[in-house]
């Protein structure tokens, strides 16, 4: 069963955050193994099931990148596959500068400068998510995967930005 | 079970069947036992109305085992036989302690290369932390079967949110040793949110900032509709009001120009002398740390509260360092955040409040007793788990693992399985390979932390696949798989998926205690108590037996359309014949038809799941159509 089918959605980019989290919490509150405290071993073993099940699909419903990369594979494409791993010349160009800024922030133990790259990753990965929302519907797979990619390699940029801020308030 | 039953709400089912269960606050300093009774959570008092139960336990002449304020009694005078703050050694190693100030014990190991669980040697032997908590929790027990006038069916115990795998492994050992059925662990920042938020009626975003005797813990939960989810967890396992004790302690030695190192009854008649004037310092303006040190001498300082406060506020910061990580993980401002909800005694200090409030500009929430509200959060829970809630007044946590999980890979670097802060249960599986041609064998090596490296994470397990058939490097197709069960305690398997070879672990290795460990350690105390194995085995076998007789028939009778007639008549007659066989005394029959029954119940449970979760879907939930009713 796919993430979408678990909660009863059609697969699309489009999601309503709070409608999503209430729909995980009335499914939770159906399959939690704590539900079933009084119920039979089996049915305590499918419950536990259940729990992980819904609890992986909502996490990938709810994290734009990884329902991107789920979009995809309902389409039959692994956009992390190791064979195919290019990407735009300019892209990486940009990265290489985002991690000279980061290192240089670090450095520096610049917080406010990580602040703003913080918020800068965040527009960017909102307008990438769009436009790969905006593919992903006109069926322009190869231009969705890559614009996936770019979408995962901004978030684990923001992931380093964060750990970074973490580093210094410690 | 209990989505499908529709009572009146506030009643339970079947008041007369209720189960006795407790939930046991295990604390480094104090421990407190409550239970539900008229409805209401409430902690159990001792003989002399006590309610907190001092984790202390003296091994004493004779075989003389003392709980408590008794023990305590003993501090000064027999220190190394009298251990307190326990606690903080659980799954914990003679290597893990260094620099531990309040470590003033004569520590071992089994293994004697400073590694595996340590214990503390007394006049009665070498004591695991395990083995000394399972005491306390035994007298908690012990005042709970007295008090509710029968014996429990069962107990939530309560673990720092930030207990890593070996520590949470160790505390579900001690209460197993203690003859204790473990419900649940639960963390306890979240019991003292489902008793606040319970009883406050409380919705929205809530951080629950917890300084307890030894441990520090921060949650930060969404309450909504009966639903407690955790968004992330921070703490740390050694910083609690122990160490606000130790640093006025220090500041005392210091003062007092002592060069010699203390006695253990010096040490701890000096600790002693400072929790004292930490505790009037809450009130007073100034108080006097007084050590009278035997022959005639003593030693006499005046601690004014500002100065106090300055010697601790390090201390302070650090909590406040794990709040700002809880905050970030949750991706939650400060000013998102609804209430603050103090637990544990060590929120008392003013210091401490006034940080919060400067840091959420508000006041945090102390209107509830700190020390109790986590021992009553655990007695909903253990409520609930027990099967004795009302249909219409459940509640459902949603809890997470503190620290990420991973396994190591070359050159000693970590690859995160399951990241922190992941809502359990959960289970994740990656796929490895092999590093060399015809490689057969791969050890594999489980850690739990943050840092980038192995040996900056704890290490929690390592475990051999073998027979992997000869390929050439990379070609083979290693699948691991982590899973954390409810109680946050994690198992890995690991196959070999071109050829299925498979090697599976739980992770208790040298932290915890063996199943067989303890079986045996239980064996013994029975034959001491005088009572028979084989009736024990019995007893135990009809209780499984007649717990699935009950819900099944039940569900069959809830559910019979979903059952063909076939099935009817099938599942029907199996429940016949182990209530037949568990009138009989063969307990291995018992439990083998017991395991028969359980598994001719798939199919039939698979669907009462589907449909829960298609009703789950369709918004048609029970509550809204118990209205209805």
């Amino acid at each position: 069963m796919n993430a979408f089918e678990a909660f009863g959605l059609q697969a699309d980019t489009n999601i309503d955050l709070s409608a999503l989290a209430s729909r995980y919490r009335d499914l939770q509150s159906a399959v939690h193994p704590d539900r079933f405290a009084n119920a039979t071993d089996v049915e305590q073993r499918i419950a536990m099931a259940r729990a992980v099940e819904i609890n992986d699909a909502y996490n990938t419903l709810k994290d734009p990148v990884r329902r991107a990369m789920h979009l995809l594979s309902l389409k039959g494409i692994d956009a992390l596959a190791a064979s195919d791993t290019s990407m735009p010349v300019d892209f990486l160009m940009e990265q290489v500068e985002w991690r000279e800024a980061l290192a240089d922030a670090k450095l520096k133990e610049d917080s406010e400068r990580l602040e703003e790259m913080a918020s800068e990753i965040t527009s960017i990965l909102h307008s990438l998510g769009d436009t790969f929302a905006a593919a992903w519907r006109g069926e322009h797979l190869p231009v969705a995967t890559t614009l996936a990619r770019k979408m995962r390699f901004m978030q684990k940029l923001g992931d380093e930005v964060d750990a970074a801020l973490a580093d210094l308030e410690q | 079970m209990a989505l499908l039953q529709i009572s009146e709400p506030n009643e339970s089912p079947e008041p007369h069947t209720r189960r006795l269960a407790v939930g046991i606050d295990l604390g480094t300093t104090n421990s407190l036992v409550a239970t539900i009774r008229n409805a209401v959570p409430e902690c159990l008092p001792d003989v002399d109305g006590h309610t907190m139960l001092p984790s202390a336990v003296r091994y004493g002449e004779e075989g003389v085992i003392e709980i408590g304020d008794a023990a305590l009694a003993h501090r000064g005078d027999d220190a190394l036989n009298t251990i307190t703050s326990v606690k903080r050694f659980m799954g914990r190693s003679v290597a893990d302690l260094r620099g531990d100030a309040t470590a003033r014990y004569q520590f071992s190991t089994p293994t004697g290369d400073g590694k595996g669980q340590l214990k503390i040697t007394t006049r009665q032997g070498a004591m695991s932390p395990i083995e000394i908590s399972a005491e306390i929790l035994r007298a908690l027990k012990d005042r709970a079967e007295q008090s509710l006038g029968g014996p429990l069916y069962g107990a939530v115990i309560t673990v720092p949110a930030y207990f890593d795998d070996a520590q949470r492994q160790a505390a579900k050992d001690a209460a197993k040793l203690a003859g204790l059925n473990v419900l649940r662990l639960l963390n306890e920042p979240t019991a003292a949110a489902v008793a606040y938020g319970l009883d406050k009626h409380a919705e929205g975003t809530f951080l629950i900032y917890d300084l307890g005797g030894g441990t520090f813990d921060v949650s930060i939960l969404r309450l909504s509709r009966g639903v407690f989810e955790v968004l992330a967890t921070a703490g740390d396992t050694h910083l609690g009001g122990d160490d606000f004790d130790s640093a006025l302690a220090k500041h005392a030695f210091d003062t007092w120009g002592l060069t010699r190192t203390l006695s253990p009854t010096g040490q701890a008649n000096l600790h002693a002398a400072a929790r004292g004037a930490k505790e009037a310092l809450t009130d007073a303006a100034t108080a006097t740390i007084k050590v009278n040190w035997g022959c005639g001498f003593d030693s006499s300082l005046d601690v004014a509260r500002e100065q106090f406060f300055s010697l601790t506020q390090p201390l302070v910061d650090r909590t406040l360092t794990a709040v700002k990580r809880a905050l970030r993980d949750a991706k939650v401002k400060a000013e998102e955040i609804d209430g603050v909800v103090l637990v544990g005694g060590a929120t008392r200090m003013p210091h401490v409040r006034a940080a919060l409030q400067a840091h959420f500009g508000k006041p945090p929430l102390a209107d509830m007793n700190p020390d109790e509200v986590v021992a009553l959060g655990a007695a909903i829970q253990a409520d609930q788990l027990a099967g004795n809630a009302s249909a219409g007044g459940e509640h459902l946590l949603l809890d997470v693992i503190p620290l990420s999980l991973g396994l190591e890979t070359m050159g000693g670097l970590v690859e995160k399985i399951i990241p922190r802060n992941s809502t359990i249960p959960v289970a994740k599986a990656q796929e490895f390979t092999t590093f060399k041609d015809g490689q057969t064998a791969m050890a594999l090596h489980v850690v739990q932390g943050e840092r980038e490296l192995v040996a900056d994470c704890r290490s929690l397990a390592r475990f051999e696949l073998r027979g992997i058939p000869p390929m050439v490097a990379g070609a083979a197709r290693i699948r691991v798989t982590f899973q954390v069960d409810a109680d946050g305690l994690l198992s890995v398997s690991a196959t070999e998926t071109t050829s299925n070879v498979r090697a599976d672990i739980v992770v208790k290795p040298s932290y915890g205690l063996g199943d067989g460990e303890i079986a045996s350690m239980l064996q013994s105390a029975f034959a001491a108590a005088g009572s028979d194995m084989q009736a024990r085995a019995l007893a135990e076998a009809r209780v499984d037996a007649q717990a699935l007789i009950a819900a099944l028939s039940n569900a069959v009778n809830v559910d019979r359309a979903l059952l063909n007639d076939a099935e009817y008549a099938a599942l029907s007659s199996q429940i016949a014949h182990l209530k037949h066989l568990a009138d009989g005394s063969d307990h291995r029959a018992i439990a083998r038809a017991t395991e028969a029954l359980n598994v001719a119940s798939t199919d039939f449970a698979g669907r009462r799941m589907d449909r829960a979760v298609r009703e789950a879907l369709t918004g048609r939930r029970i509550d809204s159509v118990e209205k209805m009713v």
